[in-house]
């Protein structure tokens, strides 16, 4: 039996394009850094050249590609985790079939684990071909970003990169896929295999709890870190506070069905708008918590590295300026990192809308036989994505304040002149393109539902 | 029967068919069709007649491969969509064999729904009485994904009610059914062609085609015949008598 359910559930799996594409970008992206860091070390005596005329450290550039290889980790953890967890509910009714004919819970869960080891390996392997093919000119162009006296001098891909490429998303794979493994063996049978929706609030409780606990741990952990901060010099309050942002990130995750539809309903609540297109818009975002949710930690693990790097760099160049200093910081390397950063996490938010847009056609074609007229269809969908982006900027600023935070604190027990400085201006920039890749992903397939046929959406199955 | 008045729907030469070329198939060839308001209209045949498929070409959900169509004084397949929608929400309900409710919304909301999209005042408390017509007052907060699959399609009648729209068309309305949920369902119906209202029901159900003022017999996607109104045994005399007629 074990070898059947192997097979079916290997073959003809339609959803599992999105980890794939996840795993082999986060791959692609890996690989491009380890290039980087690699061929960028002290070893490469050309670059070795530019960098003492310049008067910098000889790591000074390679260790950009390092810090961001390991930064990128817990991200693709986080987005491999929430695109795996949509792929499994859309493969639901198949899970079902095998539990009704006695495979075991333990059994599938397994499999589900193995497939996306298996997908993220295969997603790896593109990856890591895309990295020896681009590794080399887009690793120049990283080095070019950081120091622009280094354009024109080609890096060459290691071996080792690229088998780190490779490697890199079936590992991650084994951490990410477990939540969403033990959730997809869970399955409703019946109500699956008749396609109806689970009842909201049939695992609530349990969901509370995990956010409870994960939320605890949270304060925990800022409370020791705020009493006793580590010192500034050295990077260690940096590194720090770059621990609590990953760590808010990963509560987020953990309590994403949970906190993202409290988010959405405080902020429909706020701006009450007159008419039927806001509230159900809203309505609708809170019911489908399992995609909304994993949509806006997706895309806050981009925004909230990057309000928390530059928040922590904004509040260190205040106090430096504070003490006398009149440098400006450049702020070029961190914007590159979280360039990165924010392209895994913009794709990955998409894949999980896009792997919903079977769910959103059915109820598209509901409204339209309500009389729902198209400009209110693709209004709603522009008010869903408005309030996600509300909802993924809260947890973005919440992780900026854990991390600049933290810095203030280790300034003002230093006794530093200590200043909070939220980096309004990126966290802005941040907004207005989450803002775009929700527009895009839930307006478009709004559109494309409306010009199907109302009849073949409404069919079952 | 009422006394006929001038037709709401009128189909004329209609046809669809699905696929091209050699695997092209024809599920309707030239229906020509009239159906007035203040009466139910039964569509029965055998499975695969295309009896949905003309419910669905008359209301406009689905395109039609040649003929013409003419709903309200609108040409689905020439009429904007934005024309359409206005027709839905305002002149033309929809009860479907699969409930088609909103699932995240409550009872009251998915009743109330083509009110509040039409901005119309009243849509909540029409919506709140239609609910406690069919006995789902105590319902009314519920969320529709939590209601039983009759409780759901009392739901869409409400819809209908609360909307009182001149034209209904219901596919399948009583497929997933029991008796006595069936019967409050062709109620409801019933009573909206007695209010004035044309219609057009698409059903396996005899028992359900009984209740109805003229009943169009559908094979092949041709009209083989429209009876007055007929009591089950002799619509299932008619079907088999078709069906006798066809295998000679």
């Amino acid at each position: 039996m074990s070898g059947a359910i192997l097979r079916s559930v290997l073959a003809g799996r339609a959803a599992w394009w999105a980890p794939a594409l996840v795993a082999s970008l986060s791959s692609l992206l890996v690989g491009i850094c380890l290039v980087q860091t690699l061929g960028t070390d002290a070893t490469n005596p050309e670059i070795q050249a530019v960098l003492r005329s310049e008067g910098l450290e000889t790591d000074h550039v390679a260790s950009v590609g390092l810090s961001l290889s390991v930064m990128m980790l817990p991200i693709i953890v986080i987005v491999l985790a929430t695109v795996s967890s949509a792929a499994i509910t859309a493969t639901t009714p198949d899970r079902a079939r095998w539990r009704l004919a006695g495979a075991p819970p333990s059994m599938l869960a397994l499999f589900v684990l193995l497939e996306i080891v298996l997908v993220s390996l295969a997603g790896g392997v593109l990856g890591a071909l895309g990295t020896a093919l681009l590794g080399g000119p887009l690793s120049g162009l990283l080095n070019r970003l950081i120091l622009p006296e280094l354009a024109g001098i080609e890096v060459q891909p290691a071996p080792l990169a690229l088998l780190g490429a490779a490697v890199v998303p079936p590992l991650t794979a084994l951490v990410a896929g477990l939540l969403p493994a033990l959730r997809g063996a869970r399955v409703p049978a019946i109500r699956a295999v008749r396609g109806e929706s689970e009842p909201s609030g049939r695992h609530s409780g349990r969901r509370g709890v995990i956010t409870g606990l994960g939320l605890c741990a949270l304060c925990a952990a800022v409370v020791l870190t705020y009493r006793r901060p580590p010192v500034l010099d050295g990077g260690q309050a940096l590194t720090a506070g770059l621990g609590l942002a990953v760590l808010t990130l990963v509560v987020a995750g953990l309590g994403a069905r949970t906190l993202v539809p409290l988010i959405v309903r405080a902020v429909s609540r706020l701006l009450p708008v007159p008419g039927a297109v806001w509230p159900l818009a809203g309505d609708g975002a809170v019911a489908r918590a399992h995609v909304s949710g994993a949509t806006v930690v997706a895309l806050a693990c981009g925004t909230g590295i990057l309000g928390a790097l530059t928040g922590m760099a904004r509040t260190s160049e205040a106090i430096s300026r504070a003490l006398g200093s009149h440098e400006d910081y450049n702020l070029l390397d961190t914007y590159v990192i979280c360039g990165v950063i924010g392209l895994l996490c913009a794709v990955g938010g998409a894949c999980v809308l896009a792997l919903s847009a079977g769910d959103r056609r059915r109820e598209v074609a509901t409204l339209r036989a309500a009389g729902m007229a198209p400009s209110q269809v693709r209004g709603a969908a522009a008010v869903e994505a408005l309030l996600l982006t509300a909802a993924s900027m809260v947890i973005s600023l919440a992780t900026t304040l854990m991390s600049t935070g933290l810095i203030t604190r280790a300034a003002a027990v230093e006794g530093l002149p200590a200043r909070l400085t939220l980096p309004w201006p990126e966290l802005a920039v941040a907004g207005a393109l989450t803002a775009a890749v929700l527009l895009a992903a839930l307006v478009l397939p709004a559109q494309r539902a409306l010009g199907a046929s109302v009849r073949g959406s409404l069919a079952p199955g | 029967m009422p006394a006929h008045t001038a037709p709401v729907i009128t189909a004329r030469h209609l046809t669809k068919a699905y696929g091209r070329g050699v695997a092209a198939r024809t599920v309707l060839d030239g229906v020509d069709l009239d159906i007035e308001a203040s009466m139910l209209t039964a569509i029965i045949g055998p499975s695969g007649s295309g009896k949905s498929t003309l419910l669905f070409c008359l209301s406009g959900l689905e395109s039609s491969s040649g003929g013409e169509v003419d709903l309200l004084g609108a040409d689905p397949a020439r009429a904007r969509p934005g024309r359409m929608a206005r027709l839905y929400r305002e002149r033309v309900g929809f009860v479907f064999q699969e409930y088609n409710l909103i699932p995240y919304l409550s009872a009251r909301r998915n009743a109330a729904l083509p009110g509040l999209l039409a901005h119309r005042p009243d849509a909540v408390s029409r919506a709140d009485s239609a609910l406690s017509e069919l006995g789902l007052s105590e319902h009314a907060s519920t969320r529709a994904s939590r209601l039983s699959g009759g409780q759901q399609q009392r739901t869409a009648l409400a819809r209908v009610l609360a909307g009182r729209p001149e034209v209904v068309f219901a596919d399948e309305p009583t497929g997933a059914l029991d008796t006595a949920a069936s019967a409050v369902v062709m109620g409801g119906l019933r009573a909206r062609a007695d209010e004035g209202a044309a219609v057009v029901l698409v059903t396996h159900d005899l028992d359900a085609a009984a209740l109805a003022d003229r009943v169009v017999l559908l094979r092949d996607g041709r009209i083989q015949g429209v009876h007055g109104r007929s009591s089950a045994p002799e619509l299932a005399g008619l079907l088999e008598g078709e069906d006798a007629g066809a295998q000679r």
